[in-house]
């Protein structure tokens, strides 16, 4: 829409040109054959063509010694020394003012720049063989903290297992001294309870026996009597404890 | 023919500005029946009488006449060295100030200043002598190109399609060429880097190696002036075929004008175009070659 209405713009601005420069083409060509139709007018009159045709060849004559004088020189290779001379100054002067003022800096610049590319591009790998270094240490250390939590992990593996079999052993001579002791326990008891059931069984015979012979026996009697009579029950093993 | 000479007239350097005369007369000694160009001529304050060198007469002399009278290719070259100035220094402010200018214009003339120091110096005098040159070839380049572009203004002038112009700047490279060539190997040094080395039985390079010596020292010049007259040569032939075209304008008349006059104003927009590739070109080619020459002095092997 844009562009279309340039062209059209462009157009109209060409036409309007080719319309306002054609009136007087238009006029020349007029002239032209006003001129022809008079020159074909002075010929059936009988004219001399010749003195027409000179008269014209002057008139071009004088153009160009008119034109001569605006436009000088038309040769193309002629020096103009003037010219010459006013360019040889134009570029010393440019060449020493643009030397200071304008190539030097612009080429400090560039080259300033190219250095702090040059810097950056350089300081730029330097960072990434630090960082690769880095990352390879980082890996390494992960590496071995691995290493050091399986170590790890396996010795408390181990001190469990230990501990376990510690604990079991223990537990089980625990078990063990508590299941001989019961055994030793129930030993004494036993030996007591026979003691006990022989004196109880010794008195009540004794008791029994007396009632029995009254008084025939005396106390001293009594006593030997008992004894005899616990030396023949066989004596309770000695006590373990 | 006149109308031959009042084309080259056009092309070539003078003594005036035209500046079109929207409403003026048709002027008798015209080219055309539309309205003439109003000719402002340039003040003259240190025009000579009698010119120190050549004779006003003779009007298609090699050697105009050397009389300090003022032209419209030096009121040119001024503007573009002016430009020249505003511009760089300018530019190397902010390059001094921020390292990387901002903005479209400055970072194409800081690409231009690059690769003339990259794509020309360096490489054709090599990185560490071509430095040295790098400001010599910035000018040069710059110059050519500002006067080359100056004349693609309307009214204006191409002050590279004069031989005054681009003889100076071919004999500046010549200057620079011997003066490098000096300084680093002596004045007879650069003489004799100009044969080159051939092993030639005694008495055959008694006989040839002078021969080679002129030829050698012929080519050089020679080709210091094929500078000049390629950059002149191009300028002056492409604004030539311009006038020519934009000319068929001025010479048709009746119906004939409105098929002419549109297809010779496109033909001068397309050789415009292509005008403006030849600048950039003419201003590359002449530096590169400056550089070319530089870097065959000081390095002749």
């Amino acid at each position: 829409m844009k562009r279309n209405t340039r062209i059209w713009v462009a157009f109209s601005v060409l036409a309007a040109c080719l319309a306002w420069l054609a009136p007087p083409v238009m006029l020349r060509a007029a002239d032209d054959d006003h001129e022809s139709a008079a020159a074909i007018e002075t010929a059936a009159d009988g004219h001399d063509e010749a003195e027409h045709h000179d008269a014209a060849h002057d008139d071009a004559a004088h153009a160009d010694a008119d034109h001569g004088h605006a436009v000088g020189n038309t040769n193309p290779l002629s020096i103009d020394l003037d010219l010459a001379m006013f360019t040889l100054i134009m570029f010393v002067v440019l060449f020493i003012v643009l030397k200071k003022f304008a190539w030097g800096p612009i080429c400090e610049a560039l080259d300033e720049r190219e250095r702090g590319i040059a810097d950056n591009i350089a300081s730029a790998q330097q960072m990434n063989a630090d960082a690769k270094a880095l990352l390879s240490q980082y890996d390494e250390k992960i590496a071995k903290a691995h290493d050091e939590v399986r170590l790890l992990l396996e010795e408390a593996r181990r001190d469990a297992e230990h501990t376990q079999q510690g604990i079991l052993a223990k537990a089980n001579e625990e078990a063990d001294s508590m299941r001989k002791r019961a055994v030793a326990d129930i030993e004494t008891a036993k030996v007591q309870a026979l003691k006990e059931v022989s004196e109880r069984g010794a008195a009540m015979a004794v008791d029994l026996a007396g009632r029995i012979i009254q008084a025939e026996v005396k106390p001293d009697d009594h006593v030997r009597l008992i004894e005899a009579a616990l030396a023949e029950v066989p004596g309770p093993a000695p006590s373990q404890n | 023919m006149a109308d031959a000479a009042h084309t080259i007239g056009h092309v070539k350097d003078s003594t005036y500005f035209e500046v079109p005369n929207l409403f003026g007369a048709a002027s008798e000694s015209g080219h055309g029946a539309g309205p003439q160009p109003l000719r402002v001529d340039l003040p003259q304050p240190f025009q000579l009488d009698k010119p120190i060198l050549g004779v006003s007469s003779d009007p298609n002399a090699v050697f105009e006449p050397f009389d300090l009278r003022l032209t419209k290719f030096m009121v040119v070259e001024l503007v573009a060295g002016i430009l020249m100035c505003v511009i760089f220094i300018r530019l190397a402010q902010k390059m001094r100030q921020s390292q990387s200018p901002k903005g479209r214009f400055w970072n194409m003339f800081e690409a231009m200043v690059m690769f003339v120091r990259n794509d020309i110096a360096r490489s054709a005098i090599g990185k560490a002598d071509g430095d040295k040159f790098v400001p010599f070839l910035l000018t040069m380049f710059f110059f050519i190109l500002f006067c080359n572009l100056m004349g693609m203004l309307p009214w204006s002038g191409t002050p590279t399609a004069a031989l005054g112009t681009t003889g100076v700047l071919a004999l500046s490279t010549f200057a620079v060429v011997v003066g490098s060539a000096s300084a680093k190997m002596g004045f007879g040094g650069f003489l004799r880097s100009q044969v080159p080395h051939m092993d030639l039985p005694g008495p055959m390079g008694f006989f040839l190696k002078p021969m080679i010596f002129v030829l050698e020292i012929g080519g050089m010049l020679i080709k210091h002036f094929v500078l000049s007259v390629r950059l002149l040569a191009n300028m002056f032939a492409g604004h030539l075929v311009l006038a020519v075209i934009l000319g068929f304008c001025i010479q048709v008349s009746g119906m004939l004008w409105f098929g002419v006059v549109p297809a010779s104003i496109l033909g001068a927009v397309a050789l415009s175009l292509l005008e403006l590739l030849v600048a950039f070109i003419q201003a590359y080619i002449f530096a590169f070659l400056s550089a070319l020459f530089i870097g065959l002095a000081i390095h002749p092997h």
